[in-house]
């Protein structure tokens, strides 16, 4: 086999193992999130919260990783490897920023009085923020990782972070529609 | 030691998963005989008891609350670290990657990371024995708001159920982890001309295992998290308002409790297909070798393992007719019931179809499958009572109940454990297991448990509720006392014919005849491995 | 039958045709049972062989007999599901008669409590923060609401034979679960939720009401007893309480 076939044959079970795990994770995400509808339903006492607007913009942070990570994986695929690293630390430092939104988001309810125990608005947030972010810090140690190996990691680490923009995305949604 | 301790070799990963399961059905095993000898004698004093647990059993007396944490343990151990750990980790692990033809699991960091998380989450169970309260009493299936209230709720229910729900959650992680690491060496790690149709059953089984285990155990994870939280942190996902528990109210407003059960049981349902197919995998594959003859219809009972994998994930609402959610479901959830036995009976017929026209070796392994077949039946049959909504009204919450589960995940999983421990024991530890002292084990143990399990049924019928810690408060149950009397001792007995197969194994590990590399004349690759 | 090993007396229709499913399912259960295991015990005995031989070659399958086996299983198992589908829509999809005597169940670690809604028909308001089991007061009923004057709360159950029964049922702490075994109905007590499951006994006589949902550790004894008595007499029964 050529390098380049068995790099793809050691590739693959990376591959399958990401699919799988993301799997695992949309089924986590996706047993709060029914509990948060069925707690929705269910009492006359809900109380909405206001999202700090800062979540919102979090949307553009979370593309600008994974524009750079992009960016990094056609250059790494394009031989230029040293391009590819620099992108793969953009990355990492806009996925920074992108954690750091949310951890101040939580200072900024905490300052106002709100925790998990305030409303069962505030208790989903907080657990679906939490363990997104949980996610998230495992994105950007993805990223700081495939830094050292951009040709193989930069795919995998582009998948990744699509999955959790997209996720976000939808998070965000779900919070902001019954906030 | 510490190249053996952080091994990432799939087989002695194997081992150390093995021997944690044998350890925990050990402890399990002691925790059913205290049980059964409670529920034989109520009032007997017993000096050791008061020794080890001396506020769950004063004056040497088991109180109903000790009784109660020893059957949540016996439930919690034996389900977790037995039924979801021997089968799929322990021989998976072992033997997988040389059935396929690949060196090592895809991901051996991984294995061995999986394995020491599902260690870690071991000794936390373990601990809640020993913390003030001691272990929790909710039972495995910890429904809130007696799970959520925390220590006014009873003994066991502060430090001891929150230890258990952390152990639980630490379990979750390690079963997705190492599910992750199944499907990528089944899918991906495959040598060249080891198409998906030609592994062996046991193989397909380990795959649709992996799949259950991937989908459900977040969910469980999930649903711990919150009751932690509930019990923590304030939130009331489970408990509602207006609880007077102890002559205090509580705090907690507008959760549901049915909602935990929702969570729990879309994972506790695919939880019992995690702990009998690769069992099922490896009868077909045992039944097989030892008639002599191919597997009857291969391609169906391929199907019939995604049957049972898709259909195991859709119908955990039977374990909720009388819960109070909607008839409405009741009636999908019984429809899906049914169905599923279609499947299951499609292995039932196939193992038949097997064995007929076959030249029968009657080893000790190939007796545990015999042994397998004939108790899924008869517990499989069960299940059409409980399927159905009408009956499981009178049936749900009895021993007829207890009788169906013991009969499936407590006899038939583990006759599953002790056919795969007969069959690849010369794979696992190059020595074979005494024939003889295995086919003693075997009488006993089949013997044992028909004589525990089957009368249990009619104690079910009549009525009798089970998580009872003693039968003396209702004119209904005296009857059944006699009968009672019978199981214990029938559990006595199969308890100890075990000691038969710890000596032979304990033995064997040192005396036992150094194995042929095929022993058995199997067709699969695992005993064409090489580099033994 | 084997008295005290099988179900006990059936005393509502329900419960009845509730036992016709039974025998139907036991007997299914019973043919397939005595069927499957001596098909398995034949056939080991049959093709027991001394010698280890080699393996026979090529993959023998049937797709006829495995169709006609897997269909007559499906046929079954669903056709009893059909067939006792209309015993449990009776308990389940059908409303309360509009004259049946309405009672509420209030279950709590260790104790059941009921209710009856008195001459006046109408139950009483009740507060959680009233509850005074030590005063006779488990269901916390307001003194202040005229309704709840002629209410009567008891430990035990007593319902008219032959009339319809609604019972409402709440929990104040965990989860517990009514079970009268000779009406064959059992539901749940969900904290936060009010169940009705509304029945019909026909037959005069005390029998004992079990829980059936871990509760705590005194789980196994929260017993009560329901008294299914003449009507007439339940009449005069409930004349004759003042609280």
């Amino acid at each position: 086999m050529t390098n380049v076939a068995e790099a793809e044959q050691g590739r693959r079970p990376a591959h399958t193992a990401l699919a799988a795990g993301l799997a695992a994770t949309t089924m986590l995400f996706a047993a709060f999130s029914s509990a948060y509808i069925v707690r929705r339903g269910i009492a006359d006492d809900w109380t909405g919260l206001s999202l700090p607007v800062t979540l919102y913009a979090n949307i553009l942070v979370g593309a600008a990783v994974s524009l750079a990570v992009e960016a990094a994986h056609r250059n790494s695929r394009g031989g230029q490897v040293r391009a590819g690293r620099r992108w793969l630390c953009i990355g990492a430092l806009f996925g920074i920023v992108f954690a750091a939104i949310h951890v101040d988001a939580w200072r900024r309810l905490g300052r106002d009085g709100v925790s998990a125990s305030t409303s069962p608005a505030a208790a989903f947030f907080f657990v679906l923020d939490g363990v997104f972010v949980v996610y998230v810090a495992a994105g950007i140690a993805a990223l700081i990782s495939a830094a050292r190996q951009p040709a193989d990691r930069a795919a995998f680490v582009s998948y990744y972070w699509l999955y959790l923009n997209v996720l976000w995305i939808i998070l965000l949604t779900l919070l902001h529609v019954w906030s | 030691m510490r190249r053996y301790l952080f091994t990432t070799n799939h087989k002695t990963i194997g081992l150390q998963y093995f021997w944690l399961s044998i350890t925990a059905a050990l402890i399990g095993i002691a925790l059913s005989v205290l049980m059964r000898f409670h529920l034989m004698s109520p009032g007997a004093k017993v000096g050791l008891l008061e020794r080890i647990w001396p506020a769950g059993a004063p004056g040497g007396v088991m109180t109903p609350e000790l009784y109660l944490s020893l059957m949540t343990m016996h439930g919690t151990i034996m389900i977790f670290f037995v039924l979801s750990v021997a089968p799929q980790s322990a021989f998976g692990h072992s033997i997988l990657p040389a059935q396929i033809g690949a060196a090592n699991m895809a991901f051996p960091l991984l294995s061995s990371i999986a394995f020491w998380l599902t260690a870690v989450s071991f000794l936390l169970m373990l601990a809640a024995f020993f913390v003030p309260g001691g272990a929790p009493l909710s039972g495995w299936t910890a429904y809130p708001p007696l799970s959520a209230l925390g220590r006014i709720a009873g003994p066991g229910q502060g430090s001891g159920q929150t230890l258990w729900i952390a152990s639980i959650a630490v379990f979750c992680l390690a079963s997705t982890l190492g599910a992750i690491n199944f499907i990528a060496t089944i899918l991906d790690l495959r040598a060249p001309g080891s198409g998906m149709l030609q592994l062996p059953l046991t193989c397909w089984n380990w795959l649709v295992t992996a799949i259950l285990s991937l989908l459900g155990f977040p969910v469980l994870l999930a649903a711990g998290i919150l009751l932690l939280l509930d019990r923590t942190a304030g939130t009331s996902f489970f408990v509602p308002g207006g609880l007077l528990v102890n002559e205090q109210l509580i705090a907690h407003k507008g959760g549901s409790p049915l909602l935990w059960q929702h969570l729990f049981w879309f994972f506790g349902h695919p939880e019992v297909y995690i702990a009998i197919l690769p069992g099922m995998g490896l009868v077909s594959e045992v039944i097989s070798t030892f008639s002599r003859k191919p597997v009857f219809g291969r391609g169906m009972m391929i199907l019939a393992t995604f049957s049972i994998g898709f259909l195991g994930l859709l119908l955990w609402g039977h374990h909720m007719f009388t819960s109070g959610m909607s008839p409405y479901s009741s009636i999908a959830f019984s429809v899906l019931t049914m169905t599923i036995g279609v499947p299951s009976a499609i292995k039932t017929f196939n193992w038949l179809g097997t064995l007929w026209g076959g030249r029968i070796q009657l080893t000790t392994a190939m007796l545990f499958a015999l042994g397998f077949v004939s108790v899924f039946i008869t517990g499989g049959l069960s299940g059409i009572f409980l399927g159905q909504p009408v009956l499981d009204l009178y049936l749900h919450d009895t021993y007829f109940v207890v009788a169906h589960f013991h009969l499936i995940m407590g006899v038939a999983a583990v006759f599953g454990i002790f056919a795969a421990t007969f069959y690849w024991f010369p794979l696992m530890f190059g020595r074979m297991l005494n024939e003889k002292l295995g086919k003693i084990h075997f009488v006993a143990t089949f013997a044992g448990v028909y004589c525990l399990f089957l009368p249990m049924h009619f104690a079910g019928v009549a009525g009798n509720p089970r998580r009872y810690p003693d039968f003396t408060n209702f004119e209904f149950l005296a009857p059944l006392f006699t009968m009672h009397r019978f199981m214990t001792w029938a559990a006595f007995f199969t308890a100890s014919a075990q000691l038969v197969f710890l000596i032979n194994l304990f033995w064997s590990l040192r005396r036992g005849a150094q194995a042929p590399p095929n022993p058995w004349s199997a067709e699969t690759l695992e005993w064409n491995d090489e580099r033994r | 039958m084997l008295d005290g090993w099988w179900l006990p007396l059936a005393i509502s229709r329900h419960a009845a045709a509730h036992d016709v499913q039974f025998i139907r399912t036991f007997a299914a259960a019973v043919l397939i049972f005595v069927t499957a295991q001596c098909a398995l015990a034949a056939i080991v005995w049959r093709y027991r062989s001394s010698a280890a031989a080699p393996t026979n070659g090529g993959a023998p399958k049937s797709n006829r007999v495995e169709f006609i086996w897997t269909g007559a299983v499906a046929v079954l198992f669903l056709g009893l599901l059909a067939v006792g589908a209309r015993t449990w829509a009776g308990v389940q999809f059908t409303a309360a008669p509009v004259d049946a005597e309405p009672i509420e169940v209030l279950a709590k670690q260790f104790a059941w409590n009921f209710r009856y809604s008195g001459a006046d028909g109408r139950f009483g308001r009740t507060s959680v923060h009233l509850i005074d089991d030590a005063a006779g007061n488990p269901f916390g009923l307001d003194d202040r609401d005229p309704y709840g004057r002629d209410d009567i709360v008891r430990a035990t159950l007593r319902i008219p034979a032959g009339k319809p029964v609604n019972l409402t049922l709440r929990s104040l702490d965990v989860i517990h679960s009514f079970f009268i075994r000779e009406l064959r109905i059992k539901q749940d007590l969900v904290p936060g939720m009010q169940i009705p499951v509304h029945f019909q006994a026909d037959v005069t006589g005390t029998y004992e009401i079990p829980c059936a949902e871990l509760c705590g550790l005194g789980h196994h004894q929260m017993r009560t007893t329901v008294i299914v008595m003449p009507p007439d007499e339940f009449a005069a029964w409930k004349r004759g309480q003042v609280r």
